[in-house]
Parts: C-alpha cells; structure tokens; sequence
C-alpha cells in the first residue's frame, strides 16, 4: 500500500519538472554591476588655489599708480596728512577656480593671507569683488566695486590672516562672476599718515619667491 | 527520472559548444555563444554567461548598456522573455539602495527603410521588473537587443546625504535570464 503512493508522490514532483527542462531553455548575462561614484562630486575634498593676479591698491598721492608687480600686499587704515603722504591702503586678489559641475558644491573656503609685518588686534574685511579689474592696471583710483552682502571679516595677526570666505565663494559661482576678493581695514581713516604709525598690515603677494608664502584659497568641495 | 537525468547531461555536454555570428553593421557586440539546453529548444545570447554591462563611478543621469544578440538555435518556434534574477546590492556610507531607483530599459533593433534603429520595447525600475516578454522568435532566427542600466538624476539633493547623494558608494549586481517557451508554429 505505501510504494504505490511514495510512487504517486514522486512522480507528482518529478514529471512537471522534467518536462519543463525539455521544453524551456534559457541562459544568461550573469553578474551585471553597476556602481555608483563614491562621489559625485569629481572635486570632492580639498583643494587649494594660490592667487592668479594680485595688487595692492594705495589711496592719495599715488591713486593712479598701480602695484601688480611688487611682491607685497598691503592693508592700512589712515587718513591724509596736510594733503599729502599715503592714506587707506587695500588688496585685491583673485584665483582660477574649476567649472563647479553639476554634482558639486562648495561647503567650505578660506583665504590665506601670510603676514610680513602687521598692527596685531585690528578687523579685516574681505569683500567680493564685483567688477573686472586687471593685475597689470589696477589702481585705487579705478578700484573695481565690490559688495558687501556676506563681507567676511578676522581678526589681524602677526602669522596669518585667515577669513572664511565660504558664503563668497558659493556667491562667485551662483553669480558666474569671478573677480576674486578685496581684503581692506573695516575702520579705514583711523589714523593721521603713515607719519604716526597707521595700522598697516604688511602681506605676501603671489610675486614673492617663496610659494608657501603666497596667497591662497582652500575650497572644500562635496 | 533517467530520461531526464540523460536529456540534463546532454544539455551540459552541449553548453560548451560555440558559434560565431557575422559581425554587425553597426552596433558591434561580441560573438554569440550557444548554451543549448534541450534537443528542441535552444537559445544563444552573447557573453553567455557573462555581464553584459559592467559599469563604474556612475553620476546620476548616467546611463551604461550593452548589444546582446539572442539566437534560436532550436527546431521550433519560442517565445522569448527576460528574466531578472537574483540582485545583490550594498548601499553606500549614506544608505542608498541602487535598487530603489536603477531603471533597466531595453531597446530591440530593428531595420527600417535599409538603416538600423532601436525600438524601447520597455523601460522600468529594475526591483520591478521579475520578468518581461520579447516576442516569438522563430527557428533560427535573431534577435537584437540593448540593454541599459540608468541611474536617474533626482535634481539637486537638499543634502550632502540625501537625495542622489544617498546613492553615493552603492553597488548593484543582477543577473539576466533569457528564456524560451515553445510556441506552436504558425
């Protein structure tokens, strides 16, 4: 009684199964992959930028004359002296940045000013530079504008000035406009001339022989 | 049971064998193997086997395929399906399943007035996609088809980890069977 109905069972299970295999066929493409960058972002990380032009840009007597080629950089607070003698001092700089792309983002950036000599303790700014200049024709006298809007500002040290220039940054590219950045004194004719020590801040320009101590710009991507 | 085991054996035996097709005007794909599994049916695929699209450092938007020609080696008329199996996946640092968005679509060839073009026959997200028809293949006739794997660009992601970035680092891998049933000849 029971072999009949093992019999029963098994070619229950076995005859379906044998008929599939003699009827069907198939074969494959097996162990297909497709993995996704581990980052998008094809910048992704730190990169580090040194200034492309530079100039320092001096007020009074000399507001025609340009500075692109010294290897300094200068920022001073000082007012006019009997009509002579330097006043206000800025820099402007700017760095060839990379085309964003589509999968990037900036999500950090900081300028890197390194000190020669400098009045310790006073605020700096650092603007975005909204109009085109030129290394070689800069002046104080043709400054390009600037805005103010997201302005970053440190502290003056005697090693590095440092501003984070994050906002400015994801400004330059959402603008498409890349005139780099002006860096000037907040408080601009403090002092009487460079007769009675104007806070001046004495920094590397991009013309200085040494490469680490030219200006730069670290900007994270992501 | 013994007929069985015998008509598997002789599949296997015949599984090795090869045939090469003539190169394609267009589109070049590789040589078609023949993996034969019955002495009634049979179909061959190209890179038998083998991946048909191995793709690497995807960005959303990208899309990576691959030419296959399947071939009805056998005696009668089939029809003919794609199959996806087994998917083996790992997210990446940021949780995102390949799985969730990956979209497999698939185009035949087709001649029309002397010049080749790609017809879509169908397109979806590959976790939805457990089998889907490709028409009746006739004995010893081909077909040509490609095959490609998209990861679709959901815009900018409101995050560093979210959105497309989620996807970031994540891997998939599937595999595709091509099958026949017979069909009754016309």
């Amino acid at each position: 009684m029971r072999a009949p109905g093992l019999l029963l069972i098994l070619l229950a299970v076995l005859v379906p199964a044998t008929t599939t295999a003699a009827f069907t066929d198939q074969t494959s493409n097996a162990a297909n992959s497709f993995a996704a960058a581990a980052n998008f972002c094809p910048l992704a990380g730190t990169q580090t930028y040194t200034a492309q032009a530079d100039a320092k840009l001096e007020q009074g007597p000399n507001g025609n004359d340009n500075y692109g080629s010294t290897n300094r950089l200068e920022i001073r607070s000082a007012s006019l002296l009997l009509g002579i003698g330097p006043r206000n001092e800025r820099s402007v700089l700017s760095f060839n940045l990379p085309a964003l792309g589509t999968f990037c983002q900036v999500t950090a950036a900081t300028l890197t000013l390194k000190v020669d000599t400098a009045t310790t303790g006073r605020t700096l700014l650092a603007q975005r530079v909204t109009g085109s200049w030129t290394e070689g024709g800069v002046t104080w006298n043709n400054q390009p504008s600037t805005t103010t809007s997201n302005q970053a500002s440190t502290t003056s040290t005697s090693s590095n000035d440092v501003w984070t220039v994050t906002t400015l940054v994801q400004s330059i590219y959402s603008s498409g406009q890349n005139n780099g950045f002006l860096v000037r004194d907040q408080s601009e004719n403090t002092s009487l001339g460079s007769l009675i020590g104007a806070p001046t801040q004495v920094l590397f320009s991009r013309e200085v022989g040494t490469a680490a101590d030219r200006p730069k710009l670290a900007v994270t991507f992501d | 049971m013994t007929a069985g085991l015998l008509t598997a054996g002789a599949a296997l035996a015949l599984a090795g064998l090869a045939f090469v097709t003539p190169a394609p005007t267009s589109a070049p794909i590789t040589p078609v193997l023949t993996a034969k599994a019955s002495g009634k049916l049979g179909i061959g695929v190209t890179r038998d086997g083998r991946p048909l699209i191995t793709a690497e450092r995807m960005v959303p938007g990208s899309r990576r395929g691959g030419n296959v020609r399947v071939r009805n080696r056998g005696m009668r008329a089939v029809k003919l399906a794609l199959v996806r199996r087994r998917i083996a996946q790992a997210a990446g640092p940021a949780g995102g399943l390949l799985s969730q968005v990956l979209r497999i679509k698939v185009k035949r060839y087709v001649r029309r007035g002397g010049r080749l073009r790609k017809k879509t026959v169908f397109q979806r997200r590959i976790s939805r996609m457990p089998r889907r028809g490709l028409g009746r293949l006739e004995p010893g006739a081909s077909r040509r088809f490609r095959v490609s794997l998209r990861l679709p660009d959901g815009g900018t992601p409101p995050g560093l980890h979210e959105g497309d970035n989620a996807f970031q680092g994540a891997q998939l891998g599937v595999d595709l069977v091509w099958q026949a049933e017979p069909v009754r000849p016309r």
